[in-house]
């Protein structure tokens, strides 16, 4: 366990209540060792859905860590697990995370429901060849224990309504059609050639193939943007099958970057100024939101947050033996330390008789005005 | 066993060799061990079994060699037996390097530009579970046969340490070396597709 997350492990749990029973609740957690996002949703009456994952140092799921530590039963409590698309970082620690949600539900784009896709998976990951995961380990990992459990999975698609229970519907607005057409199109070069090497699957695949989940609990009504660009954003919006309530909360979608921006959205499937939460991601010298992408949403509504603030892209790294540093500053590489500092996003709302949300930033979370600070 | 033939030589003090070099007994050929055995042979051969075989755990070997020679008549051996054989050749000694890792990575490239590729290493001395680091790697750090190797996805070993040389010297050294992955053969092609079928079977009952 890297020595910075200790700390951070501490600092979310120094807020341990669970939310009451008729309240709404939704956390935003990430990120975890430079990208990854999670969040979790309380629906009422002690059930929960989650939505992607990310892990901590030790390799458990941040959604699992956050339930345990304000008193929820994962096992018991969470009903729905939702892969909204296959990238490293929303889908790292899935499997173990619907190992360990046993009442769960599994859903995921229907385009991974292919043969082209799950005969890539399992060509490439039938043996593991390095110790770091990939997103595709992932999806094999979960599509064996869904076999092994003979569990039928959910397949999202554009405009189907994916789970319900009592008042609360969850429905997927993507991948819209054209976006699986074009997967399956594509899903061929997924599958390897005889004679390829069986490196580590690299991440790639459209992030139109993400779902984009619409979720409503009574007046509560919340969009889940996951990655999704703005040709996909586009399809949404020319749909006229889709849920037309308006949302008053919006996980930004692929972490502020200006292709996941589109203004119709915000000005037809958003309230005005409605409370939105993103996560930062960063790879290499990349790194999202950029200044000016947090400019754009702060000029659309004040109430906007990221689960940390930005992370210089100077190098800082961990302690070394003295040898070690010496031949490493020699050698010419540049090493910088993942664990980054993580924090969450906590939204409450009494599911009925309350309009205003209360917004609580736990850990390195913070407002999006302070994100450069 | 050659080993401990030798280390009773040592003992006994008579075929000169110090104990250091039996230590790298690694790299004595068994050229060396006949000239020496044809030593002792030569030797016992010329002062009498019973003043160079006491009979004691440490010279078993000598007195099970003497005892063969009674057998024989005389000393055992002919004269050409008594004296040294010419000093065969040996074989050059060759230096073993050794590398003692002070750190160990594992790494995989996620990106790759002109000049360098970024990769994400798990700390593999700290013994981490997930990656905690990543790196931008000068491509000239690698050689040019691990070059043809770098991929999106390809995984590699970084090794900070100490090269010991044979000849005892020690230097610093900064070793990346990628892996030589399986590749995938035509029944991994066709067990995914069958995989692949069975799953979305048992999905969708």
């Amino acid at each position: 366990m890297g020595p910075g997350n200790t700390a951070i492990a501490q600092s979310l749990t120094s807020a341990p209540e669970p939310p009451g029973e008729s309240e709404f609740e939704l956390t935003l957690l990430g990120p975890s060792n430079g990208y990854g996002e999670s969040i979790v949703l309380h629906i009422g009456d002690g059930d929960w859905l989650v939505v992607d994952s990310c892990i901590d140092a030790n390799g458990v799921p941040r959604p699992i860590e956050y339930l345990e530590s304000i008193g929820v039963d994962p096992g018991r409590q969470v009903k729905l697990v939702v892969a909204t698309h296959w990238h490293d970082d929303h889908v790292r620690g899935i499997a173990d995370l619907l190992t360990r949600c046993e009442n769960a539900r599994f859903c995921c784009a229907a385009a991974l429901r292919t043969v082209e896709f799950l005969a890539a998976v399992q060509a490439l990951e039938s043996r593991h060849l390095t110790s770091a995961g990939s997103g595709v380990r992932e999806m094999h990992r979960v599509f064996s224990a869904l076999r092994e459990h003979s569990n039928a999975a959910v397949f999202a698609q554009t405009n189907k309504r994916v789970f319900s229970s009592g008042p609360c519907e969850v429905w997927s607005l993507s991948p819209s059609d054209a976006a699986f057409q074009s997967f399956i199109q594509s899903v061929g070069a997924l599958i390897p050639d005889k004679g390829q090497d069986k490196r580590r699957v690299p991440e790639g695949g459209p992030n139109s193939l993400s779902v984009v989940l619409w979720i409503r609990l009574g007046d509560i009504i919340v969009l889940l943007g996951a990655d999704l660009e703005r040709p996909g954003w586009v399809e949404i919006l020319r749909s006229g099958e889709r849920p037309m309530e308006i949302a008053s909360v919006f996980k930004i979608p692929h972490h502020g970057s200006r292709n996941a921006h589109e203004p119709e959205v915000w000005r037809k499937m958003l309230e005005p100024r409605p409370v939105v939460a993103l996560t930062p991601w960063r790879r290499g010298g990349r790194y999202l939101p950029k200044n000016e992408d947090v400019e754009r949403i702060l000029s659309l509504t004040q109430k906007a947050y990221a689960s940390t603030g930005h992370v210089s892209t100077a190098s800082r790294v961990m302690k070394r033996a003295k040898a070690v540093e010496r031949t490493m500053r020699s050698s010419g590489i540049s090493l910088r330390q993942l664990t980054m500092s993580y924090g969450a996003v906590r939204l409450r709302r009494n599911i009925k008789g309350e309009r205003e949300w209360r917004t609580a930033t736990l850990g390195a979370a913070r407002h999006l005005r302070d994100y450069f600070n | 066993m050659a080993v401990a033939e030798l280390s009773t030589i040592v003992r006994h003090g008579k075929a000169g060799a110090s104990t250091s070099t039996l230590d790298a007994h690694e790299a004595i050929d068994d050229s060396f061990k006949q000239y020496s055995n044809s030593i002792q042979r030569a030797l016992k051969g010329s002062f009498g079994a019973s003043r160079t075989a006491p009979a004691n755990e440490n010279n078993r070997g000598f007195s099970k060699r003497t005892n063969a020679g009674r057998e024989l008549g005389g000393s055992g051996f002919s004269l050409s037996e008594r004296l040294p054989q010419p000093l065969p050749r040996l074989k050059p000694f060759r230096a073993r390097s050794s590398l003692h890792a002070l750190q160990e990575w594992e790494g995989y490239v996620t990106d790759i530009f002109d000049d360098e590729f970024v990769a994400r290493l798990t700390d593999l001395t700290a013994n981490a579970q997930v990656e905690e680091e990543e790196a931008m790697i000068p491509l000239e750090e690698i050689s040019e046969d691990d070059a043809a190797k770098l991929r999106l996805g390809s995984v590699f070993r970084w090794i900070i340490g100490y090269e010991r040389s044979g000849a005892g010297t020690k230097k610093r050294v900064s070793q990346i070396v990628f892996r030589d992955l399986p590749v995938v053969t035509r029944s991994d092609v066709q067990d995914g597709k069958a995989w692949a079928r069975e799953t979305l079977r048992l999905l969708n009952p």
